[in-house]
């Protein structure tokens, strides 16, 4: 008696898990489907809220920085020998490959440093030119980098050198920021990927935001 | 003969270029590489690959460069996507294993660099395991080898 009752529940289940299957499988997928990226996908995209830094110039960085183009933010600092080097490498090969495509006119690269005493503008410039000329810098005061990181739940810790050393490690997130064209974080791109799965996801991502504007 | 054959052993090896491995013991180091560095980057970072599947337990205890003047061994712990760099004082090889010094994980981290890493370029790099010994292998300045 209560097998047959946990038999029905057990097929009413598995109806069900095998109908949004197929479903998902059959359907025709929409023009709008929000793509399935490595990260999160923002939807809706959310204002950025405002920010005061400095560019590797030494020009200001603000809003008026990300108007109307796409804008991909990566958080770091010049002393990291290994995370930050891996993913501005990682992010030319991806510039180079829309380059090849004629497809990087409107998409910038941005490293942001959130270790303003040992980063300058200057200093900048010349790290993120190393990886490609094209990509900017920019770090400030930390209240502007906290207002700045924080609003796309970017963390970093400072730490004191541990007793006996001259320099300091900074913890700090390894994802990469997308903001739309209309200054609005659009998506959180982490976990390690490969540049064929940035391009992919960066090209999906661009996909449904133009498909979606009218 | 013997302290012949090991003078020859390097220059054999290093005749294979990119591809070199280093033994000591039982332990193999294969494909020393770093990244290059900008020119205002303070610190670096070498990688390679030790297989000890021939050997008993040991550990790297150090690691002596001159390019730098601090050479350290760290490792990175992964919270969420939050990389957080540490020093370590040792790295384990257990017998059997292989250990990978790779981005985003175990590296030698190079402190105060002398001159930016450039690709292309080669320097001398001394690691010190409690067991094995000392072994001087030939770090290569480039891009990660794909044997690995
Ligand atoms: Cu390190």
């Amino acid at each position: 008696m209560l097998n047959k009752q946990l038999l029905i529940i057990v097929l009413g289940v598995v109806s069900v898990v095998a109908g949004v299957w197929l479903g998902r499988y059959f359907l025709p997928q929409t023009e709008t489907a929000e793509p399935e990226i490595n990260g999160i996908y923002i939807s809706p995209s959310r204002k950025v809220a405002d920010f005061e830094l400095t560019n590797q110039s030494g020009q200001p960085f603000n809003q008026a920085a990300l108007k109307e183009r796409w804008s991909l933010l990566f958080f770091g600092y010049t002393f990291c020998p290994d995370v930050c080097p891996t993913t501005l490498a990682q992010l030319n090969q991806f510039h180079s490959r829309l380059a090849a495509e004629g497809l990087d006119e409107d998409v910038t690269v941005w490293m942001i440093s959130v270790d303003p005493a040992r980063d300058t503008a200057e200093r900048l410039k010349e790290y993120t030119a190393f990886f490609n000329p094209k990509f900017g810098g920019a770090t400030g005061d930390r209240e502007e980098i906290d207002k700045l990181a924080q609003q796309f739940g970017v963390y970093y810790k400072i730490h004191d050198p541990e007793p006996g050393a001259d320099y300091y490690l900074v913890d700090h997130s390894s994802a990469v920021i997308v903001i739309n064209p209309d200054t609005r974080l659009q998506a959180v791109l982490t976990g390690t990927s490969s540049t064929d799965r940035l391009v992919e996801d960066f090209q999906a991502i661009r996909q449904h935001y133009d498909a979606t504007q009218s | 003969m013997k302290r012949l054959l090991l003078l020859l052993i390097p220059a054999l090896i290093s005749f294979q270029g990119f591809a070199a491995e280093f033994a000591v013991g039982d332990l193999v180091i294969k494909h020393p590489w770093a990244r290059p560095t900008p020119p205002v980057a303070d610190a670096g970072a070498a990688y390679f690959i030790v297989d000890n599947s021939r050997g008993a337990d040991d550990r790297l205890l150090s690691a002596e460069a001159d390019i730098s003047q601090r050479v350290e061994l760290h490792t990175h712990l992964m919270e969420g996507d939050v990389m957080m760099m540490r020093k370590v004082d040792t790295i384990e090889m257990p017998a059997g294993q292989t250990v990978a010094l790779q981005p985003g994980g175990l590296h030698i981290m190079f402190i105060g660099l002398q001159a930016p890493l450039v690709e292309g370029d080669r320097f001398p790099l001394t690691l010190n395991f409690e067991k094995a010994g000392a072994v001087i292998v030939e770090v290569a300045i480039g891009q990660q080898p794909n044997a690995q």
